[in-house]
């Protein structure tokens, strides 16, 4: 006869209140019930993270994360991008909502968002394979397609745009197949690396402009490949209109990157911007901005004909400078690489602290040794001898057979000229 | 009784077990101790692979990669003049062996003795051609001789050979910055090393760096002041950050830097 096992504990021991079970049930509803509205209301993953898992776990949130694709049994994992600069009026749209919100700083973009810029307005969106979209003023961009297929790890990233313009620089995918495609209303251009500047007017013809790189272009039933320094336009009526060739970029020669201007009075303040010369019969267009994303403007020039710029009364600050090259046709050829260059106006002298001067008497001679601090950059003489500052700006100097009574004459001088003067007795006790 | 002779037996296998167990270690193989003590070396654990290898020596003395793996093991631990002395030992047993020569050059860059390691460098880049740390040496060493474009060319040689490797992107990333050349080039070449590395703090200075060559000073000040918490004894990522706060005007803490630093 099969002897029964003795269980270790016997449920049928232990009794729990039918009230608690009712209580604890009706729980885990209610809990369940809130998730769920709140994610099914609007709230992301990233936003909620640990309520998303409590609603997967319940079977209530559908993940919007991963989406199994065809019969083919490949997994696609969604992609994010992030709003790495925002500036003016620019509003995004999450793909659920109705309303444009104004856009933020680090804000996550999913697929199906999207951003609209106004007049003034400027946009970076930074895509999580190292892609980077510049949105201009006047544009309207959604993305379309940010995904990844979790077993080969292809990315997929597109974007429509109606009217726009917007800079695209797309780098060489790690996985062959990855792509970048952007949708216009008459075209659609797909990537795999390329630095491309594309606008769609308002009458819905585009102009593309590849900067390096080269572009499969599918116009209407018509395929264009568009290399390395050219432009296309294509007309509303879905037509390759030109080809043009794009002047190269200048290549800044003057000031160095990260050059330091020093004057006293703003009416001082003149320098000279230089870059090589591209060829003959271009103008060059030169941008003096405030930010490196070139949105706040100081100087803009346009139809140089000169490889060079004066320019003068510059407040203190750091600016950043650019140029590119104008044909004759007025196609316009990408900017060089900027460069950064600092303007200080500076009427205030270094100031010197003096340490307590200390005397020594070596065999009969009376010694002073001086010792202070100014600003590290000035220029500081003691009695006429050039004394040394360190990274600190401390100094320290030996006078040596002084006679009691002795005046200690302290000059520093800093960059700009500004000097202060200091003298001192020294007096013994 | 059928009790009994089940406990007796599982005492009498288990005991025999346990008695092959410690038979199979007592008789490890050298081959196997010196994997262990690469293992030991790879989890960052020094102390345990020096003393393996130091065992291994005292069984093979006449074995060059004991002694070069022991210097491996002290240069991670500071003890630079125990790790020369390895490194020797390891070219005393086997004059042809390059590895140990590779990493006496590395020595001497270690310490500072730039012209040194450069000429060995050179001497064994004429054997071996297309090895990519020979060529990462002789970047690190143009750079330091000021010669920034020939630096350039040995990284991207070293990159050309071996592929995306974080040491290299990083290497050029910072040859680039130093040149003021490609700076978008050297941005996307320290991110891509930094995201294999995210802690390492040479790798964040490049790219703290790398933005303050751009134009992006908050970015730049957040990169190394992270570096230089990970790794405050590193005088060049403290050098940076002055020069970074000197450039923004911002003096009072360029000079509490320098004044932290003369206290470490």
């Amino acid at each position: 006869m099969k002897q029964e096992k003795r269980k270790l504990l016997d449920w049928r021991l232990i009794r729990i209140p039918r009230a608690l079970v009712r209580f604890l049930v009706g729980l885990l509803f209610v809990v369940a019930l809130f998730v769920g509205l709140v994610i099914a209301v609007k709230l992301k993953a990233d936003e909620i993270p640990f309520l998303a898992r409590v609603g997967s776990i319940l079977g209530i949130y559908h993940s919007a994360s991963v989406v199994p694709e065809d019969g083919e049994g490949n997994v696609i994992e969604s992609r994010s991008a992030k709003l790495i600069f925002v500036k003016g009026n620019v509003t995004v749209k999450p793909k659920q909502e109705l309303r444009f919100r104004r856009a933020e700083k680090g804000q996550i973009l999913h697929e199906g968002d999207s951003i609209r810029t106004y007049s003034g307005g400027h946009a970076e969106v930074a895509f999580d394979d190292g892609n980077r979209l510049t949105v201009k003023p006047d544009s309207y961009v959604v993305i379309r397609d940010m995904k990844q297929n979790r077993l080969t790890k292809i990315k997929k990233s597109s974007i429509n745009l109606q009217q726009s313009d917007v800079e695209a620089t797309i780098r060489r995918p790690k996985v062959a197949g990855s792509e970048f495609v952007i949708v216009t209303p008459t075209a659609q251009a797909t990537i795999s690396e390329a630095k491309v500047a594309i606008r769609v007017s308002k009458e819905q013809d585009s102009r593309m402009k590849v900067f390096k790189g080269a572009v499969a272009l599918q116009v209407g039933e018509e395929s264009v490949e568009v290399t390395e320094n050219k432009s296309v336009v294509i007309s509303r009526d879905t037509k390759v209109e030109e080809i043009k060739d794009l002047p190269p970029p200048p290549v800044l020669l003057d000031p160095e990157n990260l050059a330091e201007f020093f004057f006293r009075t703003l009416n001082e303040m003149k320098t000279v911007l230089k870059w090589s010369p591209v060829a003959k019969n271009v103008k060059y267009r030169i941008q003096v901005a405030l930010d490196p994303f070139f949105t706040d403007f100081v100087i803009v020039r346009t139809g140089l004909s000169e490889s060079g710029v004066v320019i003068q009364g510059l407040k203190s600050g750091i600016y950043y400078w650019r140029v590119n090259t104008i044909t004759a046709e007025g196609v316009e050829g990408d900017f060089a690489d900027y460069r950064v260059f600092k303007v200080t106006i500076d009427k205030t002298p270094p100031d010197i602290r003096l340490d307590d001067i200390i005397l020594l008497k070596v065999s009969g001679t009376l010694n002073a040794q001086i010792s202070g601090e100014t600003e590290a950059k000035a220029r500081v003489t003691i009695n006429g001898t050039r004394v040394y500052p360190d990274k600190t700006g401390r100094f320290k100097y030996m006078l040596s057979r002084i006679a009691p009574g002795t005046e200690v004459r302290i000059v520093a001088e800093d960059p700009v000229g500004n000097r202060k003067i200091l003298k001192k007795k020294i007096e013994v006790q | 009784m059928g009790k009994r002779f089940r406990g007796i037996l599982f005492i009498l296998v288990g005991g025999f077990s346990v008695g092959c167990a410690f038979g199979v270690s007592g008789a490890r193989q050298p081959a196997q101790i010196f994997i262990e003590a690469n293992r030991l070396y790879a989890d960052g654990n020094y102390k345990a692979a020096e003393e393996k290898l130091l065992d291994l020596s005292e069984k093979m003395p006449g074995n060059p990669r004991i002694a070069n793996n022991l210097g491996n093991v002290y240069m991670k631990q500071g003890d630079l003049v125990a790790a020369r002395s390895s490194y020797e030992k390891a070219l005393e047993i086997n004059p042809g062996y390059v590895i140990a020569r590779v990493n006496l050059a590395v020595l001497s860059l270690r310490n500072g003795k730039t012209e040194e390691a450069y000429a060995a460098f050179l001497e064994i880049l004429k054997a071996y051609h297309d090895d990519a740390d020979i060529r990462n040496g002789l970047g690190v060493c143009e750079l330091r001789r000021g010669r920034i474009e020939e630096g350039v060319n040995h990284f991207r040689k070293a990159i050309d050979i071996q592929g995306e490797f974080p040491l290299f992107y990083n290497n050029l990333a910072y040859a680039y910055a130093e040149a003021n050349e490609y700076l978008n080039e050297s941005l996307k070449m320290a991110k891509e090393a930094l995201k294999v590395e995210p802690g390492n703090p040479v790798y964040l200075d490049t790219l703290g760096w790398v933005y303050f060559k751009r134009g992006v000073f908050d970015r730049s000040i957040e990169l190394l002041q992270d570096a230089l918490d990970r790794a405050p004894a590193k005088a060049e990522i403290r050098s940076h950050l002055v020069s970074v706060y000197r450039w923004m005007g911002r003096e009072d803490e360029a000079i509490a830097l320098i004044r932290e630093g003369i206290r470490e």
